[in-house]
């Protein structure tokens, strides 16, 4: 046996609903440092759901999700702004830019936040934008971008932090096969190469082949694995 | 006139020696690296295959080079050999039919005899997905184009594959309800 | 089922049409009071048979036409917190319209579908605007009026005026909601943005400075025809500087954006540059209130300084009613562009909530709205007082207390400014509240 690294990240027992809508029940899930995970299933399976109570943007009815080894429902709504905003990143599948900033402020964003002085903000964001092959377009407002591009910006504003994990919710779904492909390759390069974790989820089996292992969500529980007892 | 498997393999073949004269070993490498998902050619059919090639005119010996190794003919392109090449590449293929495989025959069989089919299903989709994972993997790697677009079409297929067992879950599932 | 015409406002959202309602009862109310004073009778008041205990400058012929016209450009805040509130929902009118024209409706239907749901409320406000007239004069004049200051007349009411007063109100409201109809309808044709504003009013500044040159060149206005010349370059200054503000906006907007050390100042200025026309409108009302407010501030201290006691009430009554009228119009102003911000918050609520997933905290949005606020009407509020302090002083030959007084009005305005901004922005925190709603990160 290999002895696994202990999880970063993990999560037993979520319950969430909407209203009567059950989007989750009983989900679970255990994400180790640097790991790729694709969460898989079914429209309406709830995988939005369990990536938004994992990214602490949505607290469960019920069940722990824990980040190493804090319980986020323990921490203060400030406390758990500050951590999606420094150790976790987020990439949507379209219109998570600021309409009226141009990219370069829309990556730089996130470290104004952190106090850090605007020209080494606007320094940092812009190495990040070149990195991503989308330096051109500093001054460019997400409104005039391509979805490929705007993916990219949004890539590198999930990055700028140096996050542990980055949650993406399909970041290819707005895209063409292509162009998703090369955003995904972007998006799963960069984040092998900062060591960030990623949770990817998506219904496109060509992007979940992209990582480790898949999370297979059905009625918002996650399934058995072909080797575990069903 | 009836094309056989060999046929397009020597269809293949005069298309990479559109790029110049080349011998059978550049052959078989050039083949090989732009069909990564293909099985390894074999010596003994890239040198049938030229031979049929020759006999029908299509190329022709040029030299004979001896260097350190074994002799070594060099072919190239006829005239003829180039219309043919070019008539190939215009003519559009026939699309499918796709057989029922394997995939298919255990799916229906096991639906009809009443096995755990949901069962087998999760686990095909999961020795699906890790076949996709590896092919992404080398498409990753692959330098050339032409490469990432032979693994696209693999790929590509292996996914119709998984899209086919998860919709067949589907129709299992609401069977069952509806039954 | 329910009447074609009351579907359709309801469509467009019942606090949109009740925003619509009271501003314009509230329009309609002041322009009948200012028809009742134009009609207060007699050319002398001291003789006159219609003795009336009403405030000074109302009762006095010579002023009477400066208090109208004081009374009718009230409305200008209110109206233009009109504009905004038709502007409330534009993004559910936009997709409305659109699914109607594929359902088949011509532009035109859609013009006159937009007049409808902006025009019904419009005239129920007008109508309501008679008892709101009432009720001022009930409160403004009966009341007052035991003190000799009455300022809405009680033995004259608006008379024959009435009724154009509420169809020219109503009529406004359906030409307001038709100009957002084409606008909305011209969305669904081209999806289109509008282009940034460009800075072509300054040539009437200039083409107004130049005939003052001109004229003061030439030995002043004495004589009928340069007040002519006076007044068109007036005209021409003050329509110039109000084409230019939304122009004003944007540039500063990008000037600060360029500055900003702090996110929210960032979101705040850039959002100011991308959408500078509501905010420009805004600000030249500001700019108006503020250059009221600097005059007062010189004139109250300088009554208050030269005047005897006796005499005093007859000046500072009526400027302390012009200088709550100033800040009631301030905090209307306030509350329009708070009602913008949110608006367009409500337009990019995906973004928003996304803001928020990525680790922006709400107090930040929160600042961000309440700068936007402030760089909108800030500015022109203090350079409006500062002008207006300086200018009424050097006509009048202000002493330094007098100017004291204006700089008094200057913190007064600025602290008014601020109260109102944080005021208005807490009104609408419910809809940034609702747009910060993860739930609009969902696609499914």
């Amino acid at each position: 046996m290999i002895d696994a690294p202990e999880p970063i990240l993990s999560a037993h027992g979520i319950h969430k609903s909407f209203g009567r809508t059950v989007a989750l029940r009983g989900a679970a899930l255990e994400l180790r440092p640097g790991e790729c995970v694709a969460i898989t299933g079914p429209s309406g399976s709830g995988k939005s759901t369990l990536l938004h109570c994992l990214a602490g943007v949505l607290l469960p009815d019920s069940g722990v999700v824990t980040f190493r080894g804090a319980r986020l429902d323990g921490l203060g709504v400030d406390e758990r702004t500050r951590l999606r905003r420094i150790s976790f990143g987020l990439v949507l599948q379209f219109g998570q830019l600021v309409p009226e900033l141009t990219a370069l402020e829309n990556v730089a964003l996130p470290l104004l936040l952190e106090g850090r002085r605007r020209p080494d903000a606007a320094a940092v964001a812009a190495q990040w934008l070149e990195r991503l092959e989308v330096g051109q377009l500093a001054t460019t407002r997400p409104t005039a971008m391509s979805g490929g591009e705007a993916q990219r910006v949004a890539i590198a504003r999930a990055l700028v932090t140096s996050p542990d994990i980055v949650f993406a919710d399909e970041p290819t779904g707005a895209l063409d096969t292509v162009t998703g492909e090369l955003a995904l390759d972007v998006l799963v390069k960069a984040t092998r190469e900062t060591e960030a974790a990623l949770v990817l989820v998506t219904h496109d089996n060509r992007v979940a082949a992209v990582a480790d292992r898949e999370v297979v969500l059905r009625d918002g529980a996650v399934e058995p694995g072909p080797g575990d007892p069903a | 006139m009836v094309y056989t498997c060999t046929m397009s393999l020597g269809s293949v073949l005069l298309g990479v020696l559109a790029a110049g004269p080349a011998h059978g070993y550049d052959l078989k490498r050039a083949h090989d690296g732009r069909f990564p998902a293909a099985r390894p050619l074999a010596y003994g059919q890239v040198y049938a295959t030229l031979a049929r090639l020759e006999r029908d005119g299509l190329v022709e010996q040029v030299e004979t080079r001896q260097h350190a190794g074994p002799e070594r003919t060099v072919y190239a392109l006829t005239a003829s050999g180039r219309d043919e090449l070019r008539r190939w590449l215009a003519e559009t293929e026939q699309p499918g039919p796709y057989a029922a495989d394997e995939l298919v025959r255990k799916t229906i069989t096991a639906l009809h005899t009443g096995a755990d089919s949901v069962d087998f299903l999760r686990r095909q989709r999961a020795v699906h997905l890790e076949a996709m994972r590896a092919l992404t993997r080398e498409r990753a790697a692959a330098a050339e184009p032409g490469t990432r677009i032979a693994l696209d079409h693999t790929l590509a297929h292996l996914d119709a594959d998984l899209r086919w067992l998860e919709e067949t879950r589907e129709r299992i599932a609401q069977d069952g309800t509806t039954r | 089922m329910r009447p074609l015409a009351v579907t359709v406002v309801l469509a467009a959202g019942r606090g949109r049409a009740a925003l619509v309602v009271v501003t314009t009862a509230a329009t309609a109310a002041l322009l009948l009071v200012a028809a009742a004073i134009s009609r207060v009778d007699g050319s002398d008041s001291w003789n006159g048979p219609a003795q009336e205990p009403l405030l000074a400058p109302i009762r006095d012929p010579g002023t009477r036409p400066g208090a109208v016209l004081t009374v009718v450009l009230l409305t200008v805040p209110v109206l233009l917190l009109l504009d905004q509130a038709v502007r409330l929902g534009s993004t559910g009118q936009h997709r409305r319209y659109a699914a109607l024209s594929v359902a088949g409706a011509t532009r035109r239907d859609l013009r006159r579908w937009a007049a409808v749901e902006v025009g019904l409320p419009a005239l129920a406000g007008a109508l309501l605007g008679v008892p709101g007239w009432w009720l001022l004069r009930e409160v403004l004049g009966h009341r007052l009026a035991e003190h000799g200051a009455a300022l809405v007349p009680t033995t004259v009411g608006p008379g024959p005026w009435t009724l154009p007063v509420v169809l020219v109100v109503a009529a406004y409201g359906a030409l307001v909601g038709r100009r957002r109809g084409s606008r909305a309808t011209a969305l669904v044709a081209r999806g289109g943005q509008r282009s940034a504003p460009r800075p072509w009013s300054a040539l009437l500044v200039l083409v107004g400075v130049g005939v003052l040159v001109v004229i003061s060149g030439r030995g002043g206005s004495s004589s009928p025809l340069g007040l002519t010349w006076l007044i068109s370059a007036v005209v021409l200054v003050t329509l110039g500087s109000v084409g230019l503000a939304p122009w004003a906006a944007h540039a500063a907007g990008a000037v600060a954006a360029r500055r900003a050390q702090r996110a929210p100042t960032l979101l705040a200025a850039r959002r100011l540059h991308a959408n500078p026309r509501p905010a420009g409108r805004a600000a030249a009302a500001v700019g108006a209130v503020g250059l009221t407010t600097g005059v007062l501030g010189v004139f109250v201290a300088d009554v208050v300084q030269s005047t005897s006691s006796y005499d005093r009430d007859d000046y500072l009554v009526p400027a302390s009613v012009v200088g709550v009228c100033a800040l009631l119009a301030v905090a209307l102003i306030a509350t329009s562009i708070a009602v913008h911000s949110v608006e367009t918050t409500g337009e990019h609520r995906r973004e928003t909530a996304a803001l928020l997933a990525t680790g922006v905290p709400v107090s930040a949005l929160r600042a961000a709205q309440r700068t936007e606020c402030l760089l909108t009407t800030l500015p022109l509020t203090l350079a409006g007082s500062v002008a207006g302090s300086l200018g009424y002083g050097w006509l009048v030959g202000a002493s330094p207390v007098a100017y004291a007084g204006g700089l008094a009005a200057l913190v007064l305005v600025a602290l008014v400014v601020g109260v109102s901004v944080v005021a208005a922005t807490a009104l609408v925190r419910p809809w940034l509240d609702a747009a910060v709603d993860p739930a609009n990160l969902r696609t499914e």
